[in-house]
């Protein structure tokens, strides 16, 4: 399958199918598996292994994605999936590589931390040109993010959207529509006719004025 | 209500940092628990000390059988069909397993399915083992609302208790009773809905809420309802009667 040639070079792309990953995998260095077999390995010990880097470029990649200094001196085995997942990211950004393949990624954050990683994602495109591609089964994340979502239609032939707004029918056709989405177009779809919000300050305004 | 696994004062230090301390906690049968937190709360470690992984000072009680499915699968058989071949016992289990393998499915290499039917295997093989409660981790979230369906169901049927660990809120719903770590302690445990509740604490833990619950409580303040709904039909039916 030529799935790469679903990927726009300098833009966010969203993929909605996890069993396209070994396909993306294959091309590009992925998020999608964590370091669980290096127990006593120290933190330092496993970036400088994977890339044969100095200090401060090291330093650089962890401040990248907002982990402390501290931690390289602590043991791989004490690490949350989320600091593991953290380090593999700050790996890929101290190599230099041109294409990140993150795979689920949102379920391994809490919402700040993903506010973050979503400017920092927007920056790594917008200054550094990087191509990033989100594997996801779930769409909620990708609100706000990404420059293209492909989906498989029901042809099972891969469909792609450009800047999509989440609220597009034909996409909310194909694929599982964000809680928030999913809620106004109930509403509307009772006669109730409130706009469309991917903000949930912005959509209690709406029902206040509704009601 | 039977007493499957008693912790008391599970203390697992690194260093001089405490990543874990849990005074006292009790899982029963028939209680199923969503367990949250924030990240490096501690929620992988006490999965690890329950699937004695790593050592910790304290006690751990295991009154039945106990399965720890976690996130990172290694198979070491040939196939997905070896790699359950010594658990196939009866007709029951069989059929569980098909509803999520095919035939030509149980020939391949169980390394180099997908991600989804990985965790797939992985809860089979916990729960074909027959325990009396599973503790997973951040599984559910890679699977499709059928297959957690299938999974709940043949839980209920077999009796087995579920724990699930996980970041994502939403799943919570599903779960009788809720415990959120923080920092390697309890944070806050209660029936689900009496936690949810607990608006300020989980916002400031960086939990978040479920949509319609953090909904229903924000429309609560402005007044438009009078209690927490967890369905869109019945938050709307609420709010324009």
């Amino acid at each position: 399958m030529e799935i790469n040639e679903f990927v726009k070079k300098g833009k966010i792309n969203a993929f909605n199918h996890l069993h396209l990953a070994p396909f993306l995998e294959s091309e590009h260095p992925s998020l999608a598996k964590v370091a669980n077999s290096y127990n006593d390995v120290l933190v330092h010990d496993y970036i400088f292994f994977k890339t044969s880097c100095e200090e401060k470029r090291i330093k650089d990649g962890l401040k990248l994605v907002a982990l402390p200094f501290e931690v390289l001196s602590k043991k791989m085995q004490v690490l949350s999936r989320s600091e593991l997942l953290k380090i593999e990211l700050s790996i890929l950004l101290i190599r230099n590589v041109d294409t990140i393949v993150v795979y689920q990624f949102d379920f391994n954050f809490m919402e700040k931390e993903l506010l973050y990683f979503k400017k920092l994602f927007k920056k790594l495109v917008s200054k550094y040109g990087k191509t990033i591609v989100l594997l996801d089964s779930k769409i909620d994340f990708m609100i706000d993010l990404v420059d293209r979502i492909v989906v498989r239609n029901f042809k099972n032939e891969l469909e792609v959207f450009v800047n999509p707004t989440f609220y597009e029918e034909h996409l909310l056709e194909l694929l599982e529509a964000p809680k928030i989405v999913d809620f106004v177009n109930y509403v509307n779809h009772c006669g109730k006719k409130i706009g469309k919000y991917t903000d949930i300050k912005e959509l209690i305004k709406a029902i206040y004025r509704e009601v | 209500m039977k007493k499957l696994l008693e912790i008391q004062e599970v203390l697992f230090c690194s260093s001089d940092e405490v990543l874990l301390h849990i005074q006292n906690l009790s899982f029963f049968s028939g209680i199923s628990v969503f367990l949250s937190g924030t990240n490096a709360s501690g929620k992988t470690l006490l999965l690890k000390a329950i699937a004695k992984q790593i050592k910790y000072k304290g006690r751990i009680n295991r009154k039945e059988k106990v399965e720890v499915v976690f996130n990172s699968p290694l198979f070491l058989a040939n196939s997905v069909e070896d790699e359950l071949k010594y658990l196939l016992l009866e007709d029951e289990q069989k059929k569980f397993v098909s509803s999520f393998f095919k035939e030509k499915e149980l020939v391949q290499n169980p390394n180099q399915i997908n991600e989804e039917h990985k965790k797939l295997l992985q809860l089979c093989k916990a729960f074909l083992n027959k325990p009396s409660i599973v503790f997973i981790d951040e599984v559910f979230s890679f699977l499709s609302k059928e297959n957690q369906a299938i999974i709940f169901s043949y839980a209920k049927d077999a009796q087995i208790t579920l724990v699930s660990v996980s970041k994502n809120i939403e799943e919570a719903m599903d779960y009788d009773y809720m415990i959120v770590l923080d920092k390697g302690r309890i944070a806050i445990e209660g029936k689900t809905m009496q936690v949810l509740q607990e608006e300020k604490l989980l916002k400031r833990l960086g939990i978040g809420l479920p949509f319609y619950v953090d909904l229903s409580i924000q429309l609560k303040l402005y007044g438009l309802i009078d209690k927490i709904y967890t369905t869109k039909k019945e938050l709307v039916e609420a709010l324009w009667k």
